[in-house]
């Protein structure tokens, strides 16, 4: 699954630069137009703040600044919708199956709610729910699938105004976990301990009953474990898995979270759902850029092999 | 008035942290109930495997004889914890002797009920090391309350005596090659 760097320069050289050259093209453009609508909503919402100034009331200016934001960020969306298209269909899907042809890719698919609400790692008291960059298949035996999500709630805030709070943004991963469990294991970024260290953990304790401490240090100041039985998370978390998944969180720079359920694994890794799309302001012949991309799928994909999931020794068919 | 609230405050953090040493106590011992669980699970497996192994092992007789005699002296009653583990921890070594001398009967490798034991018991000799792993972090924690100051106080007056750590035995920190045992 690893490409090695001449296979990889082959491939960017052969098969991807005379496609990236007509979209970078195209980027140029977009970028522009992007600019330009960027300063003229800008300089008309400025326009109608010095009008207003004095004979509107204090919340105005917020007012019209989140106005041309709100309009600004759809207007963007729609002049790079076009762009996006092109460079998923064309150039990532290409980068997809050549790392694996068995590989299925749907720019516009996610994971369906029903499983993301099923890990149980957020809660169900969702209200906005959208995603995109599914990609599904199976890597030896074990299948997976993962795309991006951006899950968030509407909130109320002490002067009535509707906010939207993000509950999660960034890719979700489903695989089978290849051992028999009865009850569910939650891990978690912890955020109490690696701040507060012993007094992190000894707050944490008094507040969740369910939270096991596991006997890794390296993983202990990263995640939290909730559990009903310790010895099932300890079952499950075996002191290899652990050690891969403090490098998981490194390599993905960004707050893992796990759930094992129902002989499933959920992996929500927090990077803000923008591994996958093209850049804007930067150029898409940039190798490093590329490279980043393979390096991301790879990760995803390496999920399997890193954690063992293949290794079918155990009573579970 | 203050003096009263500082002695409501002391009371609450006492009975606060008397608490969390009898939940930590308590959560040693039920770890340990499940160590005992799934020993027994262990046990319940032998005989079988036992059985269909005679027929083919020639040379492991010995390997046999030895898991045969533990498993009926670990079915003894009234052994104490401390004994349970003993006679455990000695059953590990000629049990895993035997999960990889099958390697050497192509026979037993084609019997799919020996296959279907060796599975079940690889899978309950990863959960009793992690059943001990976990004793051994509740232990850690419990002693740690313990030994710490302010819990030490109430620790000392209520009796709160130290438990002792597993021995994760080396044998057991490898894990034996079974994956390549079970490729048929």
């Amino acid at each position: 699954m690893n490409f090695k760097a001449s296979e990889l320069l082959d491939f960017y050289y052969e098969e991807l630069y005379p496609q990236l050259m007509e979209l970078e093209e195209e980027r140029k453009n977009v970028a522009k137009k992007v600019i330009a609508i960027t300063a003229v909503i800008g300089a008309a919402a400025l326009w109608i703040i010095i009008r207003t100034s004095g004979s509107s009331t204090a919340d105005f200016p917020v007012f019209v600044a989140f106005g041309a934001f709100a309009v600004g960020g759809f207007v963007i969306r729609w002049l790079m919708s076009d762009y996006r298209r092109k460079f998923k269909n064309h150039i990532f899907r290409k980068l997809v199956t050549k790392i694996d042809s068995t590989l299925l890719y749907t720019p516009t698919g996610m994971i369906p709610r029903s499983l993301f609400e099923l890990s149980g790692l957020f809660g169900n008291d969702i209200d906005f729910y959208s995603g995109n960059d599914l990609i599904k298949g199976r890597i030896g035996d074990t299948p997976i699938e993962f795309s991006d999500l951006e899950v968030e709630k509407e909130t109320t805030d002490s002067k009535g105004r509707k906010h939207r709070t993000t509950i999660f943004s960034g890719t979700f991963i489903m695989t089978e976990f290849h051992k028999h469990f009865q009850r569910t294991v939650l891990v978690y970024p912890d955020v109490a301990e690696k701040y507060l260290g012993v007094v992190g953990g000894w707050l944490q304790g008094m507040a969740n009953g369910k939270l096991v401490r596991m006997d890794s240090p390296a993983f202990e100041k990263e995640f939290k474990v909730i559990a009903d039985d310790p010895v099932e998370a300890h079952y499950l978390l075996t002191p290899n898995i652990m050690e891969k998944l403090v490098e998981l969180k490194r390599k993905a720079n960004a707050p893992v979270y796990l759930s094992f359920k129902l002989n499933k694994l959920f992996i929500a890794i927090a990077n803000g759902g923008d591994w996958f799309e093209p850049t804007l302001f930067k150029s898409l012949l940039r190798i490093d850029i590329f490279k980043q991309y393979i390096e991301n799928l790879n990760l995803l994909l390496g999920i399997v092999e890193e954690l063992n999931l293949n290794r079918k020794i155990w009573s579970k068919e | 008035m203050e003096f009263l609230i500082a002695i409501v405050a002391v009371v609450v953090v006492g009975v606060l942290i008397y608490n969390t040493l009898v939940s930590r106590r308590n959560q040693c011992d039920n770890i340990f109930a499940s160590i005992d669980a799934l020993l027994k699970k262990r046990y319940n497996l032998i005989p079988n495997l036992v059985t269909l192994m005679k027929e083919s092992m020639t040379y492991e007789k010995g390997l046999l004889e030895k898991v045969t005699e533990l498993r009926a002296k670990a079915m003894q009653p009234d052994l104490t914890p401390e004994q349970k583990i003993a006679i455990a921890d000695e059953l590990t070594q000629p049990l895993h002797g035997l999960m990889v001398a099958v390697e050497n009967y192509p026979e037993l490798k084609a019997n799919e009920q020996i296959m279907q034991l060796m599975r079940s018991l690889n899978e309950i000799e990863e959960q009793i090391a992690a059943a001990r792993r976990a004793y051994n972090q509740a232990v850690t924690d419990y002693n740690n309350a313990r030994q710490m100051f302010p819990s030490s106080l109430i620790a000392g007056w209520f009796h709160f005596g130290a438990k002792e750590l597993f021995e994760i035995p080396e044998v057991e920190r490898k894990n034996i090659d079974i994956k390549e045992l079970l490729k048929q």
